[in-house]
């Protein structure tokens, strides 16, 4: 088991950056995932900790070893994509065994381990089929066994589950995790989807336009985001512009005519601000109960367990978003009708604004 | 104050049109059906007909030993077009996995390396006399090293023609398996930790083996059954076509010898078709074109490959060099350079344009019908069932079997039929030409045509039969215009694909009817070099306008498409 660091890692491809300046550390036996909006350049940093893809500049170590110039071929890494990328002119047995015959492992031994493999992905009574007899997520298990037959450094995953309806996805999801953490294999997994990153992860590096934005354990990241990007990216929420304003130990962001109350601990100095207000942050209140404010219920959703809403509330430039339990919220809140709510300092993040959100950047003159 | 009802002013409810007693399209359908019965069933049916009628009447009887001709004949043809696929696959493979993979960035080659497929087989053939015959230039250069040519004409001549010549065939089917292969197949397969070779032999070469064996179909296919190159350089060394053209069209007209022989080639050609096919399926890959694909950045690789690549691509294209510098030689060898130049071969071409007429003419004729029934054909595929299946394998009949064969089959049914002329003219004279060459090229924009069909969205024409519109109006309205740019495209390529068509020419055509390619042929024959290159220059100006249309229509489609 390895530790993976990238020293500066950047790649540009002809005047675009798409990864810029990425240093960050994946613990032995750590799952790490990079997030991001496709094209944020998680694919490509990926792709040079795998060797198929060349840095421009940085470096690349597993453990105390420099690969940044290993080739593919000699860096031991267990490679899972999107499109399963399973040989579809070999078995399910064959493509397993294809690292270990390419290694010139006895092929006793190969057949050892190719059943032992099948047995953890669940595939054991498959190993005669070919490819095309198999449904997606039997090809992404044989990816997946294919990948960790040859006892590799680090797993490398990309987008694998993109490909599986949701249900599956759910359920390979938890697969993944479990083979992870029974191997102890230090994993680095790419992925758009926050809720797959959120569950699955140890931490979590959210990138943005070729740079890392913030690294963090799955509830840091939901709770502090560090950047406005990650606070719109990461869970759901309002998102808001405002100025911090204090007054004695309460901090507050105005907004308009309207005033979010924040932890103190989080705030950051006076001044403009950012403010996310999470829909678990926005509480309804009793018809009977004083204090709050009042909205409108613009738009209803019921999604089986849970149930949000959508309120509009006078000054406040977005409508707010709140969540709870479908039977909580069962008749409370109606499309057209007005509710009194209020904010919970707990569930809402707050960050110094930036000057603006960096777009994908082009490289400067000087690179 | 009582509110005034809402009047729904209600018109009179227009039904659907009612139908036209007659559909255009059916009647179009039963002649495309009448064509290719007429003029591809029948004829191919009728040599076998006959051919099983003599057999069953006991053969050849007074023709000494039947049977060891007919088989060395046979081995023959078989070593020929073997040795022509192996060669050219082994070629090409390396050729489009270079450029696939390790020279992606190459633009000339890929273009440079499909020059040959301009010419028709038979150019290729007096090239190589130039080159190779007698007094012919690498013969000389040789020479003096003390290395002594062997005998060209021959076995060596008809493979070298043909390996010249089908390379690219083999290299354009090859290299469109290869973008096939997904870039993370081979991108796992490397970080299991193989070697790029390891990658190559193991996993692209299974992936791509279904192209692979449609490269080898097309090469012995064409080798198989091409005329022009075994008669120019062949020698005595027979083969199937060139015998039945030959016994064809000798002056001792006993056509049972030809016609058997011609049913032979059939029986040959669909046999090999059959089994190849059949091994295409069991190795096909359910192929979706990637988008990307990998690249091999090894320097040894790039450096030896640009190379390999630079050298085919310079041999491939020495025949044109050689049939250009004939085309202005006033006499050639046997120094190694033309004792002078001259434009007489050109000027002399002008002083007698029938041939270039006839070729224009018959081209111009024979392209429009062809597109015509690709279109009908391409609609009743689409359909699908028995009739679509079938009609796959008719149209693909003449593309698998020898241009002489068709042309027998056409004669042998037709010309008994002379006198019916006045009555039907299709079926004799320059007509005769007009539809052998419409029977023996439709298969191309059959194949164009069905690929646009694929891709018109069916939901569309749905939509408008549903608005009312009968079948025919639909396909006028909502088909056609989608298809155009193929139809377009279709009838360039059917055009370039007839104006260099000699077998079935050299069989139909009648005296007054000469046509380029038999006039080059003709040059060849009789030794005339100078002259030969001369029309050939012209041909290959007409091929190389016709493709180069073709290449820039289909980028402006592309452009088009990608807007």
């Amino acid at each position: 088991m390895t530790r993976i660091r990238l020293d500066a890692l950047s790649r540009a491809f002809g005047p675009v950056w798409a990864v810029r300046d990425v240093s960050l550390e994946v613990r032995e036996g750590e799952f790490f995932s990079l997030l991001g909006p496709s094209g944020c350049g998680k694919t490509t940093t990926l792709r040079m900790v795998a060797g198929l893809e060349r840095p421009t500049a940085g470096r690349i170590f597993f453990g105390d070893d420099d690969v940044t110039h290993t080739p593919p071929q000699h860096r031991n890494v267990g490679l899972v994509f999107q499109s399963y990328a399973v040989f579809p002119t070999m078995s399910v047995t064959d493509n397993v065994a294809y690292g270990l015959r390419i290694r010139k492992v006895p092929e006793g031994e190969v057949r050892r381990r190719v059943a032992q493999m099948l047995e953890i992905v669940g595939l054991a009574a498959l190993g005669h089929r070919m490819p095309g007899q198999l449904s997606g997520g039997q090809l992404q298990r044989v990816a997946l066994a294919r990948a960790l037959a040859i006892q590799p450094r680090v797993l490398l995953l990309d987008e694998p589950l993109s490909n599986l309806d949701a249900k599956l996805r759910v359920e390979v999801r938890a697969e993944i995790r479990r083979l992870q953490r029974e191997l102890g294999i230090t994993t680095l997994y790419v992925s758009h989807d926050q809720e797959e990153a959120l569950s699955m992860s140890d931490r979590i590096g959210v990138m943005h336009a070729g740079r890392l934005d913030q690294v963090g354990a799955p509830e840091e990241i939901y709770r502090r985001p560090a950047t406005r990007f990650v606070a719109r990216f990461v869970g759901e929420g309002t998102l808001l512009d405002g100025v911090l304003v204090r007054d004695g130990v309460r901090a507050r962001v105005a907004v308009g005519g309207f005033e979010v109350p924040v932890a103190e601990a989080l705030a950051p100095r006076a001044g403009p601000v950012w403010v996310c207000i999470r829909p678990e942050g926005v509480r309804l209140l009793d018809g009977s109960a004083a204090g709050g404010t009042g909205g409108v219920v613009e738009y209803v959703e019921f999604v089986g367990p849970s149930l949000r809403a959508d309120v509009r509330v006078p000054g406040l430039p977005r409508l707010l978003r709140l969540a709870g339990s479908s039977v909580d919220l069962a008749g409370r809140v109606r499309v057209g009708e007005t509710v009194r709510l209020a904010v919970d300092p707990a569930g809402v993040a707050v960050g110094p604004a930036e000057a603006s959100e960096p777009e994908p950047l082009a490289a400067g003159g000087g690179a | 104050m009582r509110a005034e009802p809402v009047v729904v002013e209600r018109t009179r409810a227009w039904g659907p049109p009612a139908g036209p007693t007659l559909d255009p399209l059916r009647v179009l359908e039963v002649l495309t059906g009448a064509f290719l019965v007429a003029f591809l069933i029948v004829p191919v049916g009728a040599i076998v007909a006959d051919s099983a009628a003599l057999i069953a009447r006991g053969g050849l009887w007074e023709f000494p030993d039947f049977v060891g001709y007919l088989m060395r004949l046979t081995r023959n043809s078989l070593v020929v077009a073997s040795i022509v696929t192996v060669l050219c696959v082994a070629v090409s493979l390396p050729l489009a996995v270079l450029l696939g993979r390790v020279l992606p960035a190459q633009r000339l080659l890929p273009v440079a390396l499909t020059l040959p497929l301009l010419a028709p087989p038979f150019v290729y053939a007096f090239a190589t006399i130039i080159l190779f015959g007698r007094v012919g230039i690498v013969t000389q250069l040789l020479a003096p090293l003390g290395l002594r040519m062997p005998e060209i004409y021959g076995l060596p001549g008809i493979v070298v023609t043909h390996v010249l010549h089908l390379i690219p065939l083999a290299y354009l089917t090859i290299a469109a398996g290869l973008r096939t292969v997904p870039k993370a197949i081979e991108e796992c397969a490397i970080s299991l930790g193989s070697t790029p070779m390891q990658v190559l032999v193991r996993i692209v070469l299974p992936y791509i083996s279904s192209y692979v064996y449609m490269a080898s179909l097309l090469v012995f296919l064409a080798s198989f059954g091409d005329v022009g190159a075994p008669l120019l350089v062949g020698g005595q060394y027979l083969v199937l076509p060139t015998e039945a053209f030959t016994r064809f069209t000798s002056f001792i007209a006993d056509r049972r010898v030809p016609v058997l022989l011609s049913s032979w080639i059939v029986a040959i050609s669909v046999v090999i078709l059959i089994v190849v096919r059949a091994l295409m399926r069991r190795t096909a890959i359910m192929h979706t074109f990637a988008t990307e694909t990998y690249g091999y950045t090894q320097p040894s690789w790039r450096v030896a490959g640009a190379a390999f690549c630079w050298l085919v691509a310079a041999v491939l294209f020495v025949p044109y060099l050689v049939i250009f510098v004939s085309s202005l030689a006033t006499v050639w060898g046997p120094d190694l350079l033309p004792k002078g130049y001259t434009l007489r071969h050109y000027q002399a071409l002008w002083r007698s344009v029938e041939p270039l007429r006839n070729s224009l003419v018959v081209s111009a004729a024979a392209t429009p019908v062809a597109v015509v029934l690709a279109v009908v054909i391409g609609r009743l595929m689409r359909a699908g069932g028995r009739l679509g299946a079938a009609l796959d394998y008719v149209t693909l009949l003449p593309f698998v079997i020898s241009g002489v064969v068709l042309g027998i089959g056409l004669v042998r049914v037709y010309a008994p039929l002379d006198a019916l002329s006045p009555v039907v003219p299709l079926i004799s004279g320059p007509a005769l030409l007009v539809v052998a060459m419409v029977s023996r090229r439709v298969c191309y924009p059959v194949r164009v045509l069905n690929a646009a069909y694929t891709r018109i969205d069916r939901s569309l024409e749905e939509s408008s039969l549903s608005l009312g519109a009968s079948p025919a109006t639909t396909f006028w309205k909502i088909t056609l215009p989608q298809l155009a740019p193929a139809v377009v495209a279709a009838f360039l390529i059917t055009f370039i694909e007839v104006v260099k068509e000699l077998g079935a020419t050299l069989i139909v055509y009648r005296p007054g009817w000469v046509t380029l390619p038999v006039q080059i042929y003709a040059y060849a024959l009789e030794g005339n070099l100078g002259r030969a290159g001369a029309v050939s220059m012209v041909l290959l100006g007409i091929v190389a306008a016709g493709t180069l249309a073709v290449g820039l229509l289909g980028r402006r489609t592309r452009r088009e498409a990608a807007a």
